[in-house]
């Protein structure tokens, strides 16, 4: 609910979402690298398939040859040949 | 290229973490300030990167998330020296070198003098060397910079600044030469003006002197155009002469005829792709050839390539490697058209003509011509037509005892 209120009160006020809402911040750089800001964690990991939650649920990406490149506590970037990326609420 | 190079002093590991909870381990691992880099999936779990220091706090973190971890590889420095302990030659053989380069850098082994083009550069080699700025000598003796550029201005003419930069063993000079001004002419001297080559005589504007030729007439190189001796007349007195520096402008048609044998075929080279080196080492001045085989091609093209090594924050080592690359090509005879011939010699011969005009001569004119020698050669004959000022001072010889005065406009 708090979450709700904080997304609604961002598109009211017109500011970002991620920044008032925590909400996860994905740049997809064409099919081979996506950076994700405002993750939670990481919670599987195979060159085909990367799980991450996130405060919108779990986020999972598939493709192939995928690899973490730089992993922080608060973003992550990731490169391989992407075939699609899916949020599971 | 610097993060590699801390994260190896600070030594690192590469682990294998395999279980289900591989993901969790990674997120407690960030959340309590572990790094973590080059994480790579495998079968059962992640390879990654972590600093040493930092594994030592994993084992907590390990159980907590029930997975195994391996260590797959040491890196660091800590690790290099331990492995390497007791490899006593192998340090004693790193300490040489260091000590080697060392003693070598308080020396100069190279003199290389740049941006001379017209000045005697043995001249500077002599003067340099007289200075101590030579192969072989100790750093700390070599004079102050000022002094250095004093002595090489003034030990060679025409040098207008000069410098040393001391480049680990290599002593760089860099040498600017003087653009010198245009002779001034001395007007109070009395000249002639002569033809400077044939030609056809168009026009004459003469400033200063007695002009002695006319519009149409036929000069020769050498001729006298305008003379410096002009009469004076005086009523009742006899006719006396003054001397003067002749100023005029002589335009003349000119001719210039050039002409060669040129073969009705272009020789091309074509690379084999066969090639063969050979190397040398140049060591604080003297060159070592490396043995290299007999020279088998016939026809070849040569490169010459000269690489110094140097080391960072020192510069010149003072050694340099070298090699000479023989390329073999085949030479082939390719006939050519004899409109393709006489192009090639007109271009040849143009720039023949062109060394000998007078800067500002105009073209009016040009005529090419070819007889045919033999089946292969052809002679060619350029003519080329200018309007040229041919006008050239000469010194007046034999100035008679009649001398009424010497006078300049």
């Amino acid at each position: 609910m708090k979450k709700t209120m904080a997304e609604a009160a961002a598109r009211a006020w017109g500011v970002p979402g991620d920044v008032l809402a925590d909400l996860p911040r994905l740049s997809v750089v064409g099919r081979s690298e996506i950076y994700i800001e405002n993750y939670k964690s990481i919670l599987g990991y195979t060159d085909k398939e990367i799980r991450l939650s996130t405060s919108s649920g779990l986020l999972r990406i598939y493709g192939s040859g995928l690899t973490v490149d730089r992993i922080r506590l608060c973003d992550i970037h990731i490169s391989g040949c992407f075939e699609r990326v899916e949020y599971e609420l | 290229m610097f993060k590699k190079f801390f994260k190896f002093l600070q030594g690192y590991v590469i682990i294998e973490i395999c279980g289900k909870g591989a993901g969790k381990f990674i997120n407690i691992c960030l959340r309590r300030g572990i790094d973590v880099w080059n994480t790579l999936p495998r079968e059962n779990g992640i390879k990654l990167c972590m600093s040493a220091a930092d594994f030592l706090r994993i084992r907590e973190i390990a159980s907590k998330s029930r997975v195994r971890v391996k260590i797959v590889e040491k890196h660091g420095l800590n690790r290099t020296i331990h492995l390497y302990r007791n490899r006593y030659m192998f340090a004693a053989g790193l300490a040489a070198c260091i000590v080697f380069f060392l003693v070598s850098s308080q020396f100069i082994w190279l003199v290389e003098i740049n941006g001379v083009e017209t000045s005697d550069i043995n001249s500077i080699r002599a003067t340099l060397d007289e200075l101590g700025i030579k192969s072989g000598a100790p750093k700390r003796s070599l004079p102050e910079g000022y002094d250095i550029k004093s002595a090489v201005i003034n030990g060679t003419d025409g040098i207008a600044w000069a410098w040393v930069y001391i480049e680990g063993a290599k002593a760089r000079v860099e040498i600017y030469e003087q653009t010198l001004p245009p002779n001034v002419v001395d007007r109070n001297e009395p000249c002639d003006i002569v033809a400077a080559s044939n030609g056809v005589i168009k026009h004459v504007v003469v400033k200063n002197g007695e002009k002695v030729i006319r519009d149409g007439d036929a000069v020769a190189a050498g001729d006298k155009l305008v003379s410096g001796r002009v009469a004076v007349y005086k009523e009742n007195q006899p006719e006396k002469y003054m001397y003067v520096h002749s100023i005029a402008q002589v335009q003349a048609y000119t001719t210039h005829k050039k002409s060669g044998d040129y073969k009705l075929h272009y020789e091309s080279r074509i690379p084999t792709g066969k090639h063969k080196s050979q190397y040398h080492i140049e060591v604080f001045g003297k060159l070592f050839s490396l043995p290299a085989g007999k020279m088998e091609y016939e026809n070849y093209d040569v490169k010459e390539t000269r690489k110094e090594l140097y080391i960072p924050f020192f510069g010149y080592t003072g050694i340099a490697f070298g090699s000479v690359r023989y390329s073999e090509v085949q030479t082939h005879e390719e006939p050519v058209s004899i409109e393709t011939a006489v192009e090639l010699a007109k271009n040849e011969l143009e720039e023949k003509i062109a060394k000998e005009l007078i800067v500002g001569s105009q073209l009016t004119d040009e005529n090419i011509e070819y007889k045919r020698i033999d089946d292969e050669t052809i002679n060619v004959t350029l003519e080329m037509n200018f309007i040229e000022n041919i006008a050239i001072e000469q010194e007046i010889e034999n100035k008679g005892e009649e001398t009424f005065d010497k006078q300049t406009n």
